[in-house]
């Protein structure tokens, strides 16, 4: 028991001396980096919704569209309705678009709006940016 | 330390303050990088299990509820991101058989050390701890840089207080086993003389 004492001693003696480990000079600014790093590559690519929610949207409007398509009759290729809706869209275009007018006032407006939008985006893009890089 | 981690704005960190994070790592790097170095026994994979450990400690920093002392909390991530490496390429180094060190062995030991140079005593302890396993290693660094609190040695490791005090004596143990064997007795004698 008192041999246990001693080496008990002996050790708390040797092992409080022994010395602590230096880490390389630029330790901390590489965990920075790193960290930096994760938090640009996190908001680059985090999609806004889950990939089982993006697939199964996908896999809803290829079956919408096959049904809108083929007239709900999927083995009815031989006779494919989206000929005719393709020539539909075709006649709507030439007939009844050179129909509509718009009027000067709201041409500008538009063209106005768009301006705007465009430049405030731009803006927006730039602040947020600035604000992700330099937190 | 206790007292200079109180000075750190945790919240600041959590909302992704840098600058704060990085006093932390300042306050840490030494202790952490000290911890994985003895259980890694190799200066370019301490630095990526440090720069590891430190990143998890950034992530889960909100999950920090102060239960326990912020250091106990880092080096349990320290310890535990070691661990998973060692288990990951199964490094684990065998542990040595633990022999008995009567008081005379202890003795003489302890005479020889106290009269080489400090620099030379260092450099023998540090020689003889790289020859440890990484458990025991981790260990002994853990009770002496948590100021010898049993508790929060065992907090760190998971284990029970009990547990913690046996894996600390056979490590010990084991040890001084290694000096014994590092010190020649030729040696020993001629520090005695």
């Amino acid at each position: 028991m008192k041999d246990n004492e001693h080496l008990e001693k002996l050790m708390d003696e040797i092992l409080q001396d022994a010395p602590l480990e230096q880490p390389p000079h630029d330790f901390t600014h590489s965990v920075i980096k790193r960290i930096e790093e994760e938090r640009v590559a996190a908001l680059s690519y985090r999609p806004i919704m889950p990939k089982w929610a993006i697939v199964t949207i996908v896999i809803v409007l290829v079956i919408l569209a096959s049904w809108g398509i083929f007239g709900g009759d999927l083995a009815s290729i031989s006779e494919p309705r989206y000929a005719k809706l393709v020539s539909l869209m075709d006649s709507w275009f030439s007939e009844s678009l050179p129909v509509v007018k718009f009027s000067n006032k709201t041409v500008y407006t538009v063209l106005v709006i768009a301006v705007m939008i465009l430049i405030q985006t731009t803006a927006l893009k730039r602040l947020f940016d600035r604000r992700f890089t330099s937190a | 330390m206790e007292q200079a981690a109180d000075q750190l704005d945790i919240a600041a960190i959590v909302n992704g303050d840098s600058k704060e994070f990085a006093k932390l790592v300042d306050m840490y790097k030494v202790m952490v990088f000290t911890i994985a170095q003895r259980m890694m026994k190799n200066r370019e994979e301490a630095e990526e299990v440090s720069q590891d450990s430190f990143i998890k400690v950034y992530r889960s920093l909100k999950k920090f509820k102060g239960d326990s002392r912020l250091s106990t909390w880092i080096y349990r991530i320290t310890y535990n991101t070691c661990l998973d490496r060692i288990k990951k390429y199964q490094k684990e180094q065998g542990n040595i058989p633990i022999e008995e060190v009567n008081g005379q062995a202890v003795a003489e030991m302890g005479n020889a050390l106290k009269e080489m140079e400090l620099k030379e005593r260092s450099l023998m302890v540090k020689n003889c701890i790289e020859k440890l396993s990484s458990s025991d290693a981790a260990i002994l660094t853990l009770f002496y840089l948590e100021e010898r609190d049993l508790k929060e040695l065992a907090k760190i490791l998971g284990l029970t207080v009990n547990t913690a005090k046996v894996r600390l004596f056979r490590a010990r143990t084991r040890l001084a086993v290694i000096l014994r064997k590092e010190m020649e007795p030729e040696t020993i004698s001629s520090y005695e003389g």
